[in-house]
């Protein structure tokens, strides 16, 4: 009996200094006060296979919390509030990426949907990722919806993520989705303008690790 | 003598043609107030939204009591309308969600249409369709809209989700 312990120890001793040997582990800084409750997601480097380095992402609240991506949110709502006419409004949104080298969120430039009357719907088409590095690193995507405090009163918008919204973020892109709208259910045409809005988060908690 | 007969027929008919104007959901039974719900929906969506307008879809009809909270209401709505809001807290109406065939079709929202009707008089109080915007009949009746006629370009828009193509390969893994 003793002898079939002994053997298990050895073993297991042998497995685990293979494993050391084998696999590099890479922690986040010390010092990356962003993703706190993302340390249990280290990213490991398998020596001599190819497709295996994984680059976690942040959750959707770590990115929401990032002061570069408020200042981007704002911005973009503040836009859209400033672009209203009576005519039409338009909405403003852009992607969101993490740096895995510097672990550090940066945004991609402001893009803006058409002009639409108040019948219509609004939306906007994020831009093309173009680089392989972008596509890597995009994290989460933003937008707004729109303001209809230059609307005609008879006119209503339903608030929050629409099924559109969900099905891009759950089935298309498969990151996380922020948007910027008022309060839920709905608002009607000439509310006022300085109201707050508030914020959404709909989609997966975070992008699944990447696989390179 | 033919103008007191005129006028006894006027005092006689005019309570008959101002309760035919009343209809109270809320004494009808199930059959006819789904009859009349589904029937007025469809009017509503073809005046307003035809576009979103799909036949022989089954519409799912449910009751709710009408509530305005006052802690939101600024961030809601237009000033003038508020109070009309407000006075018509506890009043029922009826949900009509109007369907549509989600394979064959993408809309910004899950539904085609959603109507929603006082229960009390039979009027419809809102719709909202499948791009997410719709009209709201407080500050201008429906019978308003009705009598006034309703422009083209007042209409809402059909329009269906159209997704660039590049959205769908670029961050694949």
């Amino acid at each position: 009996m003793k002898n079939y312990i002994s053997l298990i120890c050895v073993f297991l001793s042998f497995y685990s200094l293979v494993s050391c040997v084998n696999l590099e582990y890479y922690e986040l800084d010390d010092n990356e006060h962003l993703f706190e409750q993302n340390r249990l997601f280290p990213r490991f480097k398998t020596k001599g296979e190819n497709n295996s380095v994984i680059m976690a992402y942040p959750n959707v609240d770590s990115i929401m919390n990032s002061s570069v991506v408020i200042a981007k949110m704002d911005d973009a709502w503040n836009r859209m509030i400033n672009s209203c006419t009576v005519d039409g409004r338009r909405e403003f949104g852009f992607w969101i990426c993490y740096d895995h080298e510097n672990h550090t969120i940066w945004c991609c430039e402001m893009d803006s949907g058409p002009m639409v009357p108040y019948p219509d719907g609004g939306y906007v088409n994020l831009r093309e990722l173009k680089t392989a590095k972008q596509r890597i690193q995009a994290c989460a995507f933003f937008h707004t919806h729109t303001s209809f405090h230059l609307a005609q009163t008879s006119y209503s918008r339903t608030t929050g993520p629409s099924t559109d919204d969900n099905n891009l973020a759950n089935n298309v892109f498969k990151i996380p989705g922020i948007l910027y709208d008022y309060p839920l259910p709905n608002i009607s045409g000439g509310h006022p303008v300085g109201k707050q809005h508030t914020i959404y988060k709909f989609g997966p908690d975070k992008r699944s690790p990447h696989y390179n | 003598m033919n103008m007191y007969r005129i006028l006894l027929s006027t005092l006689l008919f005019f309570p008959l043609s101002l309760t035919a104007q009343v209809i109270n959901l809320g004494q009808m039974n199930k059959q006819e107030r789904h009859a009349y719900l589904v029937k007025k929906s469809i009017e509503v969506i073809k005046i307003f939204g035809p576009g979103y307008y799909r036949e022989g879809a089954a519409p799912i009809i449910s009751d709710y009591t009408h509530s305005f909270f006052y802690d939101t209401k600024e961030m809601l709505t237009a000033p003038e309308i508020e109070p009309i809001l407000v006075k018509n807290n506890g009043r029922k109406y009826y949900e009509v969600i109007c369907p549509y065939d989600t394979l064959t079709e993408r809309l910004s929202w899950d539904f085609a249409a959603k109507i929603k009707i006082w229960e009390d008089d039979g009027q419809p109080i809102e719709v909202i369709f499948g791009n997410g915007i719709g009209v709201n009949f407080f500050a201008r009746s429906y019978d308003c809209w009705i009598q006034e006629g309703v422009k083209d370009i007042e209409k809402i828009k059909y329009q269906k989700v159209e997704m660039p193509q590049y959205y769908i390969n670029q961050l694949k893994d």
